[in-house]
C-alpha cells in the first residue's frame, strides 16, 4: 500500500479541458488536508497538441517533480504512447476504451490498467458530441472510487471553478462525475496499491507562483505595472491587470517590452513604486533601460521569469540559461541586484524587497525566476503580510513642505553623498528641479564631461553596492552543516534538491545545500565560508554549459571542487537524478 | 500647488545652449518657455522628457523637471510620468530620428492610448549630433554620409501618419517663426489629450537643401487662409496634397476629452503618486482568500 504518495499526470491535447481537471484535482488533494505540487508541460500551442499536467501530493511539503507519473488518466492514446513508459512497476493507466479495443501498442503488464469507455459514456449521458468535453471528469470520478476521495469533496471544488458558468454547466459535471464513480464501482476491481487519506485540513493557499509574485509586489506597494504577454511571465500581467484598478494601481500592456520598461522609469521618476515582468526574448529588449535605471539612478525592479533559449528556444518549457544575462547584460559599469528566489513563497517576499532595495538604493533589482517556479501551484502557509514593509528609502514626496535648491539652481539630485545615495525629489516638488538623466551629469543631472566630475560620479553609484550590501538575503544552509558533499544552486532545483537530500539521507549519505538567494552582488564572502570544507560541490542548475559552475572561480576568487549537474531538455530536474548525480562523487 | 510669483521667460532659462549658431532648435526653446509664460505654468508644474540627439539636448537648456532619456524612447517615459501624476503637464521634446526612426513603434501607439501629453518634433530632415545623416523624413535623393548618392528612401510624414493613427491634435510649426510657434505650441499644450507638433527645425550644418530660405519659399500658413482644423479627412487630404508645407494647426479632435489616464485612474482627482503606500492602510489580506 501507497499511502498519500501520489502523482496522477493527465495527459490529454491542449484546449482539451484536461488543465481545468488538474485545477480541481489540485485543489482536491488541497481540501483533504494533502500538500500538492502541480507540473504543467505545455506546448506553445492553444489547441491539439499533446499536453500534461501532473498534480503532485503528499503529506509533506514538496516542491519538485516526482522521478515518474504513478498514475496516468491518458485522456486519448497519444498520451499513452508518450507517457506510458514513465509508469513506475505497479503504476496505473486509466484508459479510455470507447473504440472498443485495448490500448494500442502497450505492452506492460507490470501496471494496472483500467479501461473505462469514457467517451461513451459522456456522449451516450450527457448529450451529444459536444458533451466530449466532460470526459475529463468522468476520469475524475474513476480516479475518486479508486483512490477512496469523498465524491461531495471534488463536487464542492468543481462548483468553485464552475460557478461562473452557470447552474447547468455545474450540474453536468456533477453528472460526469457521478457517471465516472458509478462506472467505476459497478465494473472495476482495485488492483493497484494507491491510497489517499484525508487529514487535518491546514490552512494553506494554492498558489501559482507568478500570482504569488505578483501579489508581493502589490502588499508592497506597487501602483504601477507595464508588460507584455510572454511565457512565463503573463499571468503576472493578468493578476495585476485584475486587481490593481482595485488599489488606485495602474497596469499597462505595452506595445513592446522597451515600451514596458522605459515606461516603468517615467512612473519611478514621477515617484510610483513600478515593475515590469519579462522573459528572455523581452528582457534582450530591455538592457539598455537597465542601463538607463543605473545611469539616471531611478528604481526599477524586472521579474525575469526564464524559459528555454536560445531564441524563441522552448518558449513553454523551463530553463535557467539566462543567468549571465541578468548578472552582466547592459553597457557600461553600474550598480545592479539581483535576487532569486528558490520557492514560490520566497517569490512573494523576495518580490516585495526588491521593491524596498530598487526604490532606497536607485537602481535596478532584478528578480531572477523560472518557468517552473512561475507556472507552477504549490500549497504554501498564508502569508504573513505583517513582514512586508515599505521603505522608500531617500525619496522626497511631500507636496507641502519647500526643499532649498542650493545656489538658486536645480536641486542636487545627484550630490556626492558618501553612501552614494542622494536624496530623490519627485516632480511637481517646490525647490527640487532637477535633471534625471541618462548622459554622464553633475549633481543638478546637467550634461558633463568633466574627466574628474566622471570619475567621483561613477564612484559615486558604484559605492552604492557596497551600502546595499548587508541588507541582501544571503544564502541559506539547508542540510546537515558538517556534509562534504555540497549541493549549490537557485531556482527551482531547490525543492528537487531537498527531496533528494532526504534520500541521501536515507541511505547514509549526508548532504548540505547552499541556496542562492542574492546573485549580484555576488556574496562571495559568505558562500565562501559555507563551502570552504567542501569535497565536493555539485552545482545544479537547468542549462547546457554550466553557468554558474563556470562562473564560480570568478564569483568566489578561488577555484574549488566542482561537479556540474545540468538538465537543459525543458522538462523539470528530478529528485532521483539528482540523487544518482550524488552518489557517483560520494 | 502653482506658485504665486510673476513667471518671466527667464525662470526657464537653465545651462546655456550649445547648439550651432543659427541652429532651428533656438526657435523651439525659445518658443517653448514664452508658451509656459503665457500658460502661466511654472518649472515645477512641467516635466520636460527628451530622447537622445541635438533636439533631445534641449532638457538641460530649459529649467524645469526633465528627465534626458534614451533614444527613441521618451514617449513611453513621458506617458508613464502623466499617468503617475496628471497634475503635470508633460511635454515630450525629441527629433526626426529620435520619433519617427528608432522610436518610431511608441510614437503611433501613444496615439492610441491618447494620455494628454504634447510631443514636439524637432525635424531637421538629419541626424545631426552623428553629424549629418539622412534622417527618415530626408527626401529622396538626400545627399549624406550614410546616401552619398542621395538616399533611396521615401521620406515619412508625421503628421499625416498621426492623422491617421487617430490623434486628437496634430500641427506643424516653423522654429524661425516665433509668434505662430508660441501660438501652437500653447494650443497643444491646452489640448487635453496627445497633442503632436512636428516643428520645422532646419539644421544650418548638416542641412544645405533645407534652409530657412527655402523653409520661407515652401510653406503656407495656415492661420493666414479660411482654414479650419476640425475635419481629420480634411487634414489628411491637405497634409498630403499641398504642394506646399501646410504650417499651423492642422487638426483638433473638439469632441470631450477622452484621457488614457482618464479611463484607467480610478480617481483623477487623486494622483497615485501620492499615495501612502504603508501597508497598514490597505487591506491587503483577503486577497488570500483567492487562493484557499
Amino acid at each position: 500500500m501507497i499511502t498519500n504518495d501520489l502523482a496522477v499526470m493527465i495527459g490529454g491535447r491542449a484546449g482539451d479541458g484536461s488543465l481545468v481537471t488538474g485545477e480541481i484535482l489540485a485543489k482536491v488533494f488541497r481540501d483533504m488536508g494533502l500538500e500538492v505540487f502541480t507540473i504543467r508541460d505545455f506546448p506553445s500551442n492553444i489547441r491539439g497538441l499533446p499536453t500534461s499536467y501532473t498534480i503532485r501530493t503528499k503529506d509533506r511539503s514538496i516542491m519538485a517533480r516526482k522521478d515518474h507519473p504513478d498514475i496516468l488518466l491518458a485522456i486519448d492514446e497519444e498520451a499513452l504512447r508518450l507517457h506510458g513508459d514513465e509508469l513506475p512497476p505497479d503504476g496505473v493507466v486509466i484508459y479510455d476504451s470507447s473504440s472498443g479495443e485495448g490500448p494500442p501498442d502497450f505492452e506492460r503488464e507490470d501496471v494496472h490498467v483500467y479501461q473505462v469507455p469514457l467517451k461513451s459514456i459522456t456522449v451516450d449521458n450527457l448529450g451529444g458530441a459536444r458533451a466530449e468535453i466532460f470526459k475529463n471528469v468522468v476520469s475524475l470520478g474513476v480516479l475518486a472510487h479508486l483512490l477512496s476521495v469523498d465524491v461531495a469533496i471534488i463536487k464542492e471544488a468543481i462548483e468553485k471553478e464552475f460557478s461562473r458558468k452557470g447552474e447547468e454547466i455545474v450540474q453536468k459535471n456533477f453528472q460526469a462525475l457521478d457517471l465516472g464513480a458509478q462506472y467505476a464501482d459497478e465494473n472495476l476491481a482495485k488492483t493497484d496499491p494507491y491510497v489517499l487519506e484525508r487529514r487535518d485540513k491546514q490552512d494553506s493557499l494554492l498558489i501559482l507562483g507568478d500570482d504569488a509574485i505578483a501579489y508581493g509586489a502589490l502588499a508592497a506597494g506597487l501602483r504601477f505595472y507595464a508588460g507584455y504577454p510572454i511565457t512565463p511571465a503573463t499571468e503576472i500581467l493578468e493578476w495585476l491587470a485584475a486587481h490593481m484598478p482595485e488599489y488606485n494601481g495602474v497596469v499597462v500592456q505595452a506595445e513592446d517590452e522597451i515600451s514596458a520598461v522605459t515606461m516603468c522609469l517615467g512612473a519611478s521618476y514621477a515617484g510610483l513604486r513600478s515593475m515590469t515582468g519579462t522573459s528572455g526574448p523581452g528582457a534582450d529588449l530591455m538592457v539598455e533601460a537597465i542601463s538607463m535605471s543605473g545611469m539616471a539612478e531611478l528604481p526599477l525592479v524586472i521579474i525575469h521569469g526564464q524559459r528555454g533559449g536560445p531564441s524563441t528556444g522552448l518558449p513553454t518549457k523551463v530553463e535557467q540559461a539566462d543567468l549571465k544575462h541578468v548578472l552582466f547584460a547592459s553597457h557600461g559599469d553600474f550598480p545592479r541586484i539581483v535576487l532569486a528566489p528558490g520557492t514560490i513563497e520566497e517569490g512573494f517576499y523576495l518580490t516585495a524587497k526588491a521593491l524596498n532595495l530598487a526604490e532606497r538604493f536607485q537602481l535596478p533589482v532584478i528578480v531572477l525566476t523560472d518557468q517552473a517556479l512561475c507556472q507552477n501551484k504549490q500549497t504554501i502557509p498564508p502569508f504573513d503580510l505583517s513582514q512586508i514593509e515599505v521603505d522608500r528609502g531617500k525619496l522626497l514626496n511631500d507636496p507641502i513642505e519647500a526643499l532649498q535648491s542650493p545656489n538658486g539652481g536645480n536641486f542636487h539630485r545627484y550630490a556626492l553623498v558618501e553612501d552614494g545615495v542622494s536624496p530623490r525629489p519627485i516632480p511637481s516638488i517646490p525647490g527640487g528641479l532637477h535633471e534625471a538623466s541618462s548622459i554622464e551629469h553633475d549633481e543638478m543631472g546637467y550634461t558633463t564631461e568633466d574627466p574628474e566630475l566622471r570619475k567621483a560620479m561613477m564612484a559615486k553609484r558604484m559605492r552604492k553596492l557596497e551600502t546595499a550590501r548587508p541588507e541582501l538575503p544571503g544564502p541559506v544552509l539547508h542540510g546537515d552543516p558538517s556534509a562534504d558533499l555540497v549541493f549549490l544552486s537557485f531556482g527551482y532545483p531547490t525543492g528537487a534538491i531537498w527531496e533528494a537530500m532526504e534520500r541521501l539521507k536515507e541511505d547514509g549519505i549526508p548532504t548540505k545545500y547552499v541556496q542562492l538567494r542574492t546573485l549580484w552582488p555576488f556574496p562571495a564572502e559568505e558562500v565562501g565560508d559555507l563551502l570552504a570544507d567542501a569535497r565536493e560541490i555539485l552545482v545544479v542548475e537547468h542549462n547546457y554549459s554550466g553557468q554558474l559552475a563556470a562562473l564560480l572561480p570568478t564569483l568566489l576568487g578561488k577555484v574549488l571542487p566542482t561537479t556540474s549537474v545540468t538538465r537543459y531538455d525543458g522538462l523539470l530536474m528530478t529528485p532521483g537524478e539528482i540523487v544518482a548525480a550524488a552518489k557517483e562523487v560520494a | 500647488m502653482a506658485q504665486a510669483y510673476d513667471l518671466t521667460i527667464k525662470e526657464f532659462n537653465a545651462c546655456e545652449e550649445t547648439w550651432c549658431p543659427g541652429c532651428g532648435d533656438f526657435g523651439v526653446n525659445g518658443a517653448l518657455k514664452r508658451a509656459m509664460v503665457n500658460l502661466e505654468l511654472s518649472p515645477e508644474q512641467i516635466v520636460l522628457v527628451t530622447g537622445i540627439g541635438c533636439s533631445s539636448k534641449i532638457s538641460d537648456y530649459f529649467k524645469s523637471y526633465t528627465f534626458h532619456t534614451i533614444h527613441g524612447r521618451p514617449l513611453p517615459v513621458a506617458s508613464a510620468i502623466k499617468i503617475a501624476n496628471p497634475d503635470l503637464n508633460v511635454i515630450v521634446a525629441t527629433g526626426d530620428g529620435d520619433g519617427y526612426a528608432i522610436g518610431m513603434g511608441h510614437f503611433i501607439h501613444a496615439i492610441r492610448r491618447n494620455v494628454n501629453i504634447t510631443m514636439i518634433v524637432m525635424n531637421n530632415q538629419v541626424y545631426g549630433l552623428t553629424k549629418g545623416q539622412f534622417s527618415p523624413t530626408a527626401a529622396r535623393g538626400f545627399e549624406s554620409g550614410t546616401s552619398p548618392d542621395g538616399s533611396e528612401e521615401d521620406p515619412i510624414d508625421g503628421p499625416a501618419l498621426a492623422l491617421a493613427a487617430g490623434a486628437s491634435f496634430v500641427a506643424r510649426s516653423f522654429s524661425a517663426d516665433m509668434k505662430g510657434s508660441i501660438a501652437t505650441f500653447e494650443a497643444a499644450i491646452r489640448h487635453r489629450g496627445f497633442s503632436v507638433v512636428d516643428d520645422l527645425s532646419p539644421c544650418v550644418t548638416f542641412n544645405k537643401v533645407n534652409t530657412y530660405a527655402w523653409f520661407r519659399q515652401n510653406i503656407r500658413k495656415l492661420e493666414e487662409e479660411d482654414y479650419e482644423p476640425t475635419d481629420r479627412t480634411r487634414a489628411l487630404e491637405l497634409v498630403l496634397n499641398s504642394e506646399k508645407i501646410p504650417v499651423g494647426i492642422l487638426y483638433q479632435d473638439d469632441s470631450p476629452p477622452d484621457t488614457y489616464e482618464e479611463r484607467v485612474l480610478k480617481d483623477l482627482t487623486k494622483a497615485p503618486v501620492w499615495e501612502n503606500l504603508d501597508p497598514k492602510g490597505w487591506e491587503y489580506a483577503r486577497i488570500m482568500d483567492e487562493f484557499r
